[in-house]
C-alpha cells in the first residue's frame, strides 16, 4: 500500500502547480466561448447584408479568378490577391474538382455535365415553360412513321475550324450503340443522307415524343477525327477514356482547368457566336452546398449556381439580385410497396396508406419553397396530369392532398379484415401493420419527409419506425425485396419524365431496383379494377402502358395514358406524394436574364441555354 | 501459490488491517462501503472540477432516465409550431425544428443510445488496451514481440477510414456494437503507452519482492501493476469515450451510419443543411445538439480529472480533504500523468 503511494507521490510533488481550479474559471470560459460565438455570427450577418462595402478592401474571389484567368496563372487562384475588372467574367459556382474532370460525355466516371454543356452544342432542348422542344444544333427534325430525319445547321462547326459533317454523327451513333445509349432501344439502323442530314430507322411504331426526349440527351460532342479510334476498341476502354482537350462545338472553347476552376472563352466558330457576350466563363469549384450558399449570400463572389438546393431560411439571406429559377425536376419523394408483403400486397391497405398521409404537411415540413404535392398519385408527373388526363382528371381519387382521411382509411382496412385493437390495427392473426420504413441517410429533406409520413401512419395505428441507411444499403433493401414499404422516388426524373410512358413504366417494372417491389408479375397479368362509372374494367397494365410508347401523337396516346393512370391510382404500385423543382441561381445585377414568360426561362440549364440564345449578356 | 485463497479480497480490501475472522457481515459491508464508496466519493467531491463533471453527467443520466421511463414526449414532426425559439414557449423549452419537432425531445430521445455507445466504446478500448499493455509489458519476450507487432499493425491502419469502411460493411444499429466499431483500433496506441509504463513499474522493488515471494503473474498485475496505471487508464477511458461521441457524430453527420429516430449527429446535420449556419431562425437547431455533445465531452473530461484523485492512494489516505495541500498535490499528479 505504502509502496503504491510512493510511486505516485514523487511525481505529484515535483510538478509545478500552475493554476488553481475554482468553479468560476469554467464559468468564465463558457462566457468567453459564448461571446466569441455571438461575435462571429453577428459579423457573418453584417458582412453579407447590412454593410456590403465591407468587402471593398478585400479582394473578392471573382476578382482573383479574373486576374488569375487572364494571366493564365489560374493555378494560383484561391491563394493570391490582386485587383481588376469583373466585367466580362461569369462565375458559376459548382462542386467538384475540375482537375479530375474531363469531357468524354459517355464516360462512367469524372464527367460532369456543366463542363460539357459549356463546350458542346445540344441537339435540342426541352422548355418546361412552354412544354415544347427548342432546337439547338438541329435545324430540323422530321418524324414520319418509322423514319426520323435529322437535319443539322449548315453553320455547325468545330472550334478548330473544321466543319461538322454527318461523318461525325456516324461515329457518334456507332459509339452510342456501343455504349448502350437508350436511343438504340428504339432504333434498328440509321443512314447518312448528305453532309448535314441523317435518317434514323425505328424498330417499330414509336411515339415521336419519345424520340424527341431521347434526342435532348445528345450533344455535338463527338468528332470523327478524335473519336474514331474508339470504334474498334473495347466498350469499357471507351467508357474509361478521359478526354482532356475537347474540340468545342458550342458557345465556349476550353482554355484550361485546375483544382479551382474550369476556364472557357467564347468560341468564334459557334453558330450563335453573336449571342455570346461573356469574355471568360468560369465553372468554379466550391466545397459543397454550404460554400455555394455563402458565395451567393455575399452577392459578389458568384454570378450563378448550378442546380443548388437552398432551404427557405437560406434563400431569405440572398441579396435581391440573386434570382431563383425553378425547373420541375419530374422527380420526387414517394413510397414503394412490397407487393408480396402480406399487408401491402393488398390494394385496400395501400389505399388506406394513401388516405392517411397528408401530403401538404410533408411539403410544409421539408421545403415549401421548392416542393409541391401531386394532385393525385397516378404515376404521372404532377404538372402534366391535367393535360394528359383531360376529361378523366376530375374523376380521379385524390386521396386527400391536404388532409389525413382517416375515416376512409379505417373503412378500407375494416373491409380488408383488419380491426382496431386499442391504438393499433391488427389483422385476423393479431399481427400489426408495420416494421422498418427505410430512408436514405444524408438526404436531409427525405429524412424529414420520412419522419412526417411515419408519424402520420403511426398516429393512425400502424407500427413503423424510420430506419435511415446509407444510400447503398437503402437501395439494396429494395433490390432484395427486404422491406414492407419504404421511401423511394416515384418519378424517374429528367425531362423525359414529362412523357407519361416513362414514369408509368418505371412504376410497373422498376429497373433500378430490379423489380424488387414484386409487381412485375402483376403488371403483366390481367387485372380487374373499378372503372370511372362504378362498373369494372379489365386490363393488362403493362400492355396498356407499352401502347403509349407506340402511338404517333399525344391524342392517340391519351386514351392509353388515361387507362394506365387510372389503373395506377387504384392499384398504387407506388404511392406518389411530392415532386420538386430544381433550383438554379443567377444574378441580374450585371447580367441580363430571360424574362419570366420567355420559352428559354425554364430550360436545363439556364446558365448555358440563355447564353446560347443571347438571353444572358453583360448589362454594361 | 495459486492455492492461496483470494476469498478475503471479495469482501475486504487485502490491505485492510482488520482480520476477517473477527468481522461480522455488517462490519464487512460497512468496511466495503467506506473503502469503495464513501472514500472515493468524498475525495472526488472535494474537487470543484469533479463536482461539476459529476453534476453534468448526472444531467445526462437524468435525461436518459427520463427517456427510459417515458416522462417526456417522443419527438415527432408537427408536434409543435415550426421554428419555435428556445424559451419562446415553455412547453418546448429548447425550441423546435423546421418540421415542428421538439428539440428537447430529440436530445432526450437519443441520450440512452449515446450513453450506451460511449460506455461501450470506452470500456472496449481501455479494457483491451490494459489487457494487451500490461501483458506485453510485464511478460516481455515473445509475448511482447507478438502483441507489439499486432498493435503496430493496428496503429498503422488509419482510424477514421477504417471505421467508415466497417460502418458501411456492418451497418451497426446497436449502440454497443457501434461503440466497439468506432474505437476498433483505439486500443493499439493506448496499449502501447500502457506497456511502456508497465515496463518501468515491473522493475520496481515491490514488484520484484512479489515475484521473489512467488506470487502469480495475474495477481502481481492486478495488485501491484494495475493500481499504478489506473489513473492513466481512467483518464484514457474518458478520452476514448469522448472520441466515440465525436466519431459517431461525425459519421452520422456525413451519413454513413444507419439510424432510427434522430440522434445528436443527425440533428446537427439536418440543422446544418437547413441553414442553421446562416439563419438566426434556425441557429438554435444547430446549437442545441452542439451543446449536448460538448457538454457530455466536457463532463467526461472533468470526471477524468477527478478519477485521478480517486485512484491516487496518497490522496485517499489523507482523505478528509480539509487540507488545501491535498488538492494541490492531485492537480499536479494528473497533469503529470496526462
Amino acid at each position: 500500500m505504502v509502496l503504491v503511494a510512493d510511486t505516485v507521490g514523487p511525481s505529484a510533488d515535483r510538478a509545478p502547480r500552475l493554476v488553481r481550479s475554482p468553479l468560476y474559471r469554467y464559468i468564465w470560459g463558457i462566457i468567453i466561448i459564448i461571446f466569441i460565438t455571438v461575435y462571429v455570427v453577428s459579423y457573418q450577418y453584417m458582412g453579407s447584408d447590412s454593410i456590403p462595402d465591407d468587402y471593398s478592401d478585400v479582394i473578392s474571389r471573382r476578382d482573383m479568378l479574373t486576374i488569375a484567368g487572364v494571366s493564365g496563372a489560374a493555378a494560383l487562384a484561391g491563394c493570391v490577391g490582386g485587383s481588376g475588372s469583373d466585367s466580362g467574367t461569369f462565375v458559376n459556382a459548382y462542386t467538384g474538382n475540375p482537375a479530375d474532370l474531363h469531357f468524354n460525355t459517355s464516360a462512367i466516371q469524372n464527367y460532369r455535365w456543366p463542363a460539357g454543356r459549356a463546350v458542346f452544342a445540344p441537339f435540342m432542348k426541352y422548355s418546361f415553360t412552354e412544354n415544347e422542344f427548342l432546337r439547338g444544333a438541329l435545324d430540323d427534325l422530321e418524324i414520319d412513321g418509322e423514319e426520323v430525319t435529322l437535319t443539322f445547321r449548315d453553320d455547325l462547326a468545330w472550334d478548330d475550324g473544321d466543319e461538322w459533317t454527318t461523318e461525325d454523327l456516324d461515329v457518334q451513333l456507332q459509339l452510342a450503340e456501343k455504349s448502350g445509349s437508350s436511343l438504340w432501344g428504339y432504333l434498328d439502323d440509321y443512314e447518312i443522307v448528305d453532309d448535314k442530314t441523317a435518317r434514323l430507322l425505328l424498330s417499330g411504331p414509336t411515339n415521336p415524343q419519345i424520340i424527341r426526349f431521347e434526342l435532348t440527351n445528345f450533344l455535338v460532342d463527338t468528332k470523327a477525327e478524335t473519336h474514331e479510334q474508339w470504334l474498334d476498341a473495347d466498350e469499357s476502354e471507351f467508357l474509361r477514356w478521359e478526354w482532356e482537350d475537347p474540340v468545342a462545338s458550342g458557345m465556349f472553347s476550353f482554355v484550361s482547368k485546375d483544382r479551382q476552376a474550369f476556364e472557357f472563352e467564347p468560341n468564334p466558330e459557334f453558330y450563335n457566336a453573336d449571342n455570346v457576350d461573356i469574355d471568360t466563363f468560369l465553372i468554379d469549384s466550391y466545397g459543397g452546398n454550404t460554400a455555394q450558399h455563402q458565395a451567393l449570400m455575399s452577392g459578389t463572389e458568384a454570378d450563378a449556381a448550378l442546380s443548388l438546393f437552398a432551404p427557405p431560411e437560406i434563400v431569405d439571406r440572398f441579396p435581391d439580385h440573386v434570382v431563383e429559377i425553378q425547373i420541375p425536376a419530374k422527380w420526387g419523394y414517394g413510397i414503394v410497396f412490397n407487393h408480396d408483403d402480406p399487408h401491402f400486397g393488398q390494394r385496400e391497405v395501400r389505399q388506406a396508406v394513401a388516405h392517411v398521409i397528408d401530403r401538404e404537411l410533408i411539403v410544409e415540413n421539408a421545403g415549401p419553397r421548392s416542393k409541391f404535392v401531386t394532385p393525385t398519385p397516378c404515376g404521372i408527373a404532377p404538372r402534366d396530369q391535367e393535360y394528359w388526363l383531360d376529361d378523366w382528371y376530375d374523376d380521379f381519387e385524390t386521396y386527400g392532398a391536404g388532409s389525413s382521411q382517416t375515416e376512409q382509411a379505417a373503412q378500407l382496412l375494416e373491409d380488408a379484415g383488419y380491426s382496431r385493437e386499442g391504438e393499433t390495427w391488427e389483422d385476423s392473426d393479431g399481427d400489426t401493420i408495420g416494421g422498418e420504413y427505410y430512408s436514405p441517410a444524408g438526404w436531409t429533406d427525405w429524412t424529414t419527409m420520412s419522419q412526417t409520413v411515419v408519424s402520420q401512419l403511426n398516429e393512425f395505428g400502424f407500427d413503423f419506425s424510420v430506419s435511415t441507411k446509407p444510400t447503398n444499403d437503402w437501395f439494396n433493401q429494395y433490390s432484395n425485396s427486404n422491406f414492407a414499404m419504404g421511401s423511394l422516388y416515384w418519378l424517374p426524373g429528367g425531362s423525359r419524365s414529362s412523357f407519361p410512358y416513362f414514369p408509368l413504366y418505371y412504376q410497373l417494372w422498376e429497373e433500378e431496383i430490379g423489380g424488387g417491389h414484386n409487381y412485375r408479375e402483376k403488371a403483366d397479368s390481367e387485372q380487374t379494377i373499378p372503372d370511372r362509372d362504378g362498373g369494372e374494367m379489365t386490363l393488362t397494365p403493362l400492355e396498356v402502358t407499352e401502347e403509349i410508347a407506340r402511338q404517333s401523337s399525344d391524342e392517340e396516346a391519351r386514351p392509353y395514358v388515361q387507362q394506365a393512370a387510372w389503373h395506377n391510382h387504384i392499384e398504387l404500385p407506388f404511392l406518389g406524394l411530392v415532386s420538386k423543382y430544381e433550383q438554379s441561381w443567377v444574378t441580374d445585377d450585371e447580367w441580363t436574364i430571360a424574362a419570366e414568360d420567355s420559352p428559354n426561362r425554364q430550360v436545363k440549364w439556364p446558365q448555358f441555354w440563355w447564353v446560347h440564345e443571347g438571353e444572358l449578356q453583360s448589362r454594361t | 501459490m495459486s492455492t492461496e485463497p483470494d476469498s478475503a479480497a471479495e469482501g475486504i480490501d487485502w490491505r485492510s488491517e482488520s482480520s476477517n475472522v473477527e468481522m461480522s457481515r455488517r462490519d464487512q459491508l460497512s468496511e466495503l462501503y467506506e473503502q469503495k464508496i464513501r472514500v472515493p466519493a468524498v475525495v472526488a467531491w472535494s474537487d470543484d472540477r469533479t463536482r461539476l463533471g459529476i453534476l453534468i453527467l448526472s444531467v445526462y443520466l437524468f435525461m436518459a432516465l427520463v427517456d427510459v421511463l417515458g416522462l417526456w414526449r417522443d419527438p415527432s414532426p408537427n408536434q409543435a409550431d415550426r421554428f419555435l425559439r428556445p424559451f419562446e414557449n415553455m412547453q418546448y423549452p429548447l425550441g423546435t425544428t423546421n418540421s415542428g419537432v421538439d428539440l428537447l425531445a430529440l436530445i432526450i430521445d437519443s441520450t440512452p443510445f449515446i450513453l450506451l455507445m460511449v460506455l461501450a466504446g470506452g470500456v472496449w478500448a481501455t479494457t483491451l488496451a490494459v489487457a494487451v499493455g500490461t501483458l506485453s509489458g510485464y511478460k516481455g519476450g515473445t509475448v511482447d514481440t507478438v502483441i507489439t507487432t499486432i498493435s503496430d499493425f493496428f496503429m498503422a491502419i488509419p482510424g477514421l477510414p477504417l471505421v467508415i469502411v466497417l460502418a458501411i460493411a456492418l451497418s451497426p444499429e446497436n449502440p454497443i456494437l457501434l461503440g466497439v466499431v468506432l474505437t476498433i483500433n483505439y486500443w493499439a496506441g493506448l496499449g502501447r503507452s500502457i506497456r511502456s509504463q508497465v515496463l518501468s513499474i515491473r522493475e520496481a522493488s515491490y514488484v520484484e519482492a512479489s515475484r521473489t515471494m512467488g506470487t502469480s503473474t495475474p495477481r502481481i498485475i492486478i495488485k501491484d501493476v494495475l493500481p499504478n496505471i489506473m489513473p492513466y487508464v481512467m483518464v484514457n477511458f474518458v478520452l476514448a469515450a469522448r472520441y466515440t461521441i465525436f466519431a459517431a457524430v461525425g459519421l452520422y453527420f456525413i451519413g454513413v451510419l444507419p439510424y432510427s429516430g434522430q440522434n445528436w449527429g443527425v440533428t446537427l446535420s439536418n440543422a446544418y443543411y437547413q441553414g442553421g449556419l446562416f439563419s438566426m431562425q434556425a441557429l438554435h437547431w444547430l446549437l442545441v445538439p452542439i451543446i449536448a455533445i460538448v457538454g457530455l465531452a466536457f463532463g467526461l473530461i472533468l470526471l477524468s480529472q477527478g478519477m485521478d484523485r480517486i485512484f491516487n492512494p496518497r490522496v485517499r489516505t489523507r482523505l478528509t480533504g480539509e487540507s488545501e495541500s491535498v488538492t494541490e498535490d492531485t492537480d499536479a499528479s494528473t497533469t503529470e500523468m496526462i
